[in-house]
């Protein structure tokens, strides 16, 4: 039997790592004694995948984990359980079982949506950002930009991978949210405040073709090296898959 | 704010001493963050006392020690007081908080150290000492004890290293000399009264501090020297102060704070798992070790406390990893009890049962048979020294017999793995004593083909060899004993690893050795007096710290300091002490008699062993502790 566990991280959680955050999630699981299952030997493992690591700095409304469990429980049950044995920063919003459609949540990433903010540096601000977009977005026909891994470097488009862009202003509602989620915020001089200028973007996620959003913004921007510090914010609404008329639902 | 952050706390409004732009320029951010499972969240403003525990390294190494964790839940038992922890930062945010002027910060609340009343150290190993001026500098303490104000934080040391705490006695208001257990309500008791009532001041709190048992207050203390370097005379400039510190000592272990809830960091420890502490002290008296000496007697806590601390340790944590600690696990006499009932529980709960420092015998097989896998873990014994005449001298009741017989039972079992750990450079070390190490190896590896007929073989046997260096400790036999230049440590290696090659099996040995530069640095520091300071504090001006990290030791900037110092290092460590030398660590009372390490200095050279305390009581003065091995079965009155 499997389920997916959606939840969000904020707060100074934002620094632990993937890595860390998994070993975090295994310890949490064990103490909210949710049947997960295991693998067989000496050192069994639990059976959990995430479905997409989140960067160091990254605060995310829309993180999913897959389980296998041993035996049924209340989903309702299950998110109380695990909420009382977070720390301060984490929180599990949902836990739904899985059917035959789902798939595992790692391959069926097609997309994520991110809210952007500025710190503040390096000049970025509204107006800068609309001239950019202006200059290199709106009825372009080629994005070109070289991609660079671990293992290779190479120049792709990202014309196709770019689903959605936009610039916009915050309301009071998605200010409050961002800022109890990133308590620190002032002290950052993060630009959270109502009024203040964010960006929306929508891009291919996943095994097909993975697009950073500091990828995105090198390109926007123009700049050739990467940054030492991101003059803006990276904040992951969401995980999402396609569906069978070609549009994105959530993971 | 929305509902989501919930309190007042400081630290759950998310409030961090760094900002996102050092956060994210540095290695593994989250060392620095706190709010890790277990911590202890109180309101700073509601407490009169507040009290910030170092362990002078990096965290991971830091979170991984359990002497912190016990205090850290002790401390915090008190309504008046919030002890928080800190680490030393890793070099990459040390330069960061050099250049910027970041103040060193505790994880709890974040606030500076400065704004704390204690500033307590553990002092686990001595090439930390570097680490502590980090931490004074980083948290801005002047270093020099003498030269802190009434504003600056009481930086007080414990652990090990204070049994000689002369090297780095200038940097500490105070040492407690002992198992924190027994007096830190009483040094808390005072501070807290001194304040309420306004009598407080840095020095009456000094003085007055240092009437508790096993507090030393150097600045109290006079210290001069003979002609030839040494020690002349140790005496208090009051005459209220004690002349001798005594070693404090918990005798009920089963009624003792315990960190049921410990800490769950979010970066990997060194040790990511629970540690049960079965028992404290050694029963074996080797020469050569200290922590056997220092922590007699040995206690054993009881079988059912441990299993009530496993089950709520493994609840709270979510550990997937219990550990058993102890210096000697399987002279824990319900160990079988224990063992099975861990194993039920952890089977259940699909936690690993780690164990270390088990003697290898029929029992432990079957048991690590149960819990590991057999082709992938590998027995490990610990001869020390190579022939049976280097362990009479050391007292390590290990025979050869004892290994081969082991060695075969776990080669009959399925192991093909072993390992084994030797020390040189031990007092009056013979080239045959050296030779005996990869001999004895070889017979090991001869025992595998002679048990294991070939058409069950599962490949070649491996035995792999360490060796370290031995350092002579205060308060063990071996006080007295020299030690040996560098290069001719260097050869000491290479004679094993010639000998090695030479072996029949010698493809299924293989070596490794530590570097004797650091051996020699610590043997100074482990037996120096109150002159050593300079040199420390020169070498940090210089550069370094984290010197227990080989990445990051500088020998040549050490040679430097102590020329530059006019100490010669040498002095600490070449000479053979003669038998009434005073030493600079002599005015504590650590509980062994001088006259007990005289006698086992004596003995070593005779190559006459010791009966362990279960065979035997050998009057080391103990005893008058009133408890422990002292009084169990033959050594009852
Ligand atoms: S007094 Fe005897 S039994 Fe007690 S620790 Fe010393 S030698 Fe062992």
């Amino acid at each position: 039997m499997k389920a997916r566990i959606k939840f969000e991280k904020g707060g100074v959680l934002r620094y632990v790592g993937h890595l860390d955050m998994m070993r975090y999630f295994q310890k949490a699981i064990r103490r909210s004694g949710i049947p997960i299952s295991y693998s067989q030997g000496f050192h069994p493992h639990q059976h959990m995948s995430f479905a997409m690591p989140l960067g160091v700095g990254v605060s995310s409304e829309g993180e999913y984990m897959d389980i296998d469990l041993e035996e049924e429980i209340n989903p309702n049950k299950a998110v109380d359980d695990l909420n009382s044995h977070m720390a301060d920063g984490v929180r599990v919003i949902s836990f739904r079982y899985l059917t035959e459609e789902d798939g595992n949540a790692m391959s069926s990433v097609g997309a994520a949506s991110y809210f952007l903010y500025l710190k503040g540096g390096e000049g970025l601000d509204g107006d800068l950002l609309m001239s950019y977009k202006n200059e290199r977005f709106d009825g372009k026909d080629k994005m070109l930009i070289t991609k660079k891994t671990k293992k290779s470097e190479r120049e792709i488009d990202l014309k196709p991978f770019v689903y959605d862009f936009r610039l916009f202003e915050l309301d009071e509602d998605y200010s409050k949210k961002m800022q109890s989620l990133i308590p620190d915020y002032e002290t950052n001089d993060f630009r959270l405040n109502t009024g203040d200028m964010g960006i929306y973007l929508l891009l291919s996620a996943g095994s097909e073709e993975n697009i950073r959003p500091d990828l995105f913004m090198k390109y926007l921007t123009g700049r050739k090296e990467d940054w030492e510090y991101l003059p803006f914010g990276i904040h992951r609404i969401d995980l999402l898959k396609k569906d069978k008329d070609g549009g994105f639902v959530s993971l | 704010m929305g509902g989501y952050y919930k309190g007042a706390c400081s630290t759950m409004t998310g409030k961090l001493a760094l900002s996102d732009k050092v956060l994210m320029r540095v290695e593994k951010s989250a060392r620095y963050i706190g709010n890790e499972i277990g911590m202890i969240k109180k309101d700073p403003d509601d407490v009169l006392i507040r009290f910030a525990f170092c362990f002078p390294d990096v965290y991971e190494i830091g979170m991984s020690h359990l002497g912190i964790q016990i205090l850290y839940e002790m401390f915090n038992r008190r309504d008046d007081l919030y002890c928080e922890r800190v680490y030393s930062p890793w070099p990459d945010l040390h330069r960061i908080m050099k250049d910027e002027g970041i103040p060193l910060f505790a994880l709890e609340s974040q606030d500076p150290i400065s704004d704390f009343d204690f500033l307590g150290i553990t002092l686990q190993y001595e090439m930390c000492y570097t680490n502590v001026l980090q931490v004074l500098d980083l948290a801005r303490i002047p270093f020099h004890a003498t030269d802190r104000g009434e504003d600056d934080p009481i930086v007080c040391g414990g652990g090990p290293c204070t049994y000689n705490p002369e090297p780095i006695a200038d940097f500490f208001d105070f040492f407690f000399i002992g198992e924190g257990e027994t007096e830190y309500d009483h040094i808390f008791d005072l501070y807290g009264s001194m304040k309420r009532s306004g009598t407080y001041s840095r020095s009456a709190f000094l003085r007055e501090v240092s009437h508790i048992p096993g507090v030393y207050v150097p600045s109290l203390y006079e210290v001069s020297y003979n002609e030839d370097g040494t020690v002349s005379d140790f005496v208090p400039k009051f005459s209220d102060v004690p002349a001798t510190v005594v070693r404090q000592v918990e005798m009920d272990l089963d009624n003792s704070p315990y960190p049921e809830k410990p800490l769950v960091p979010y970066v990997q420890a060194t040790q990511d798992r629970v540690v049960l502490e079965i028992m404290r002290g050694c029963i074996r008296g080797c020469r050569f070790c200290q922590a056997g000496m220092l922590y007699r007697p040995t206690r054993q806590r009881n079988v059912e406390v441990l299993k009530k601390y496993a089950i709520s340790m493994l609840d709270a944590t979510g550990q997937d990893e219990i550990s058993l600690s102890s210096l000697s696990s399987s002279d824990y006499e319900a160990l079988p009890e224990l063992l099975d009932f861990l194993i039920d529980e952890c089977t259940k709960r699909k936690v690993n049962i780690s164990l270390p420092s088990l003697r290898i015998d029929a029992f432990s097989l079957d048991v690590m048979d149960k819990v590991a896998d057999v082709k992938k873990s590998s027995i490990t014994f610990a001869p020390e020294g190579g022939s049976q005449r280097m362990r009479d001298v050391i007292n390590k009741g290990l025979t050869v017999s004892d290994i081969l017989q082991g060695a075969t039972e776990a080669f009959k079992g399925g192991w093909t793995k072993v390992k084994l750990y030797f020390m040189l450079g031990l007092p009056g070390e013979r080239e045959e004593d050296m030779t005996a190490i990869p001999d004895l190896a070889d017979e090991i590896a001869m025992c595998y083909y002679d048990t294991i007929p070939k058409d069950q073989r599962n490949g070649r046997v491996r035995v792999t060899i360490s060796t370290s260096f031995f350092v002579p400790k205060p308060f063990t036999p071996f006080q007295w004993a020299p030690m040996e230049e560098a290069t001719e440590y260097k050869r000491r290696a290479h004679i094993v690893k010639d000998r090695m090659h030479s072996e029949h099996n010698a493809k299924s040995i293989s070596y490794q050795y530590h570097e004797p530069d650091v051996t020699l640095l610590e043997g100074v520091f482990a037996r120096g007096d109150r002159r050593i300071a300079a040199v420390i504090e020169k070498a940090y001006e210089k550069g370094c710290f984290f010197d227990a990290w080989t990445e990051f030791f500088h020998k040549d900037l050490w040679d430097q300091s102590f020329e530059e110092c006019g100490v010669d290092p040498d002095f600490y460590t070449m000479r053979e002490r003669p038998i009434e030398e005073k030493f600079p660590w002599d005015f504590i009372d650590c509980g062994i008699t001088r006259a007990f390490l005289e006698r086992e200095w004596k003995r070593s050279k005779e190559e006459v062993v010791t009966p362990n305390c279960r065979m035997g009581c050998s009057g080391c003065g103990i005893r008058k502790y009133g408890g422990g091995v002292c009084f169990e079965g033959k050594n009852k009155v």
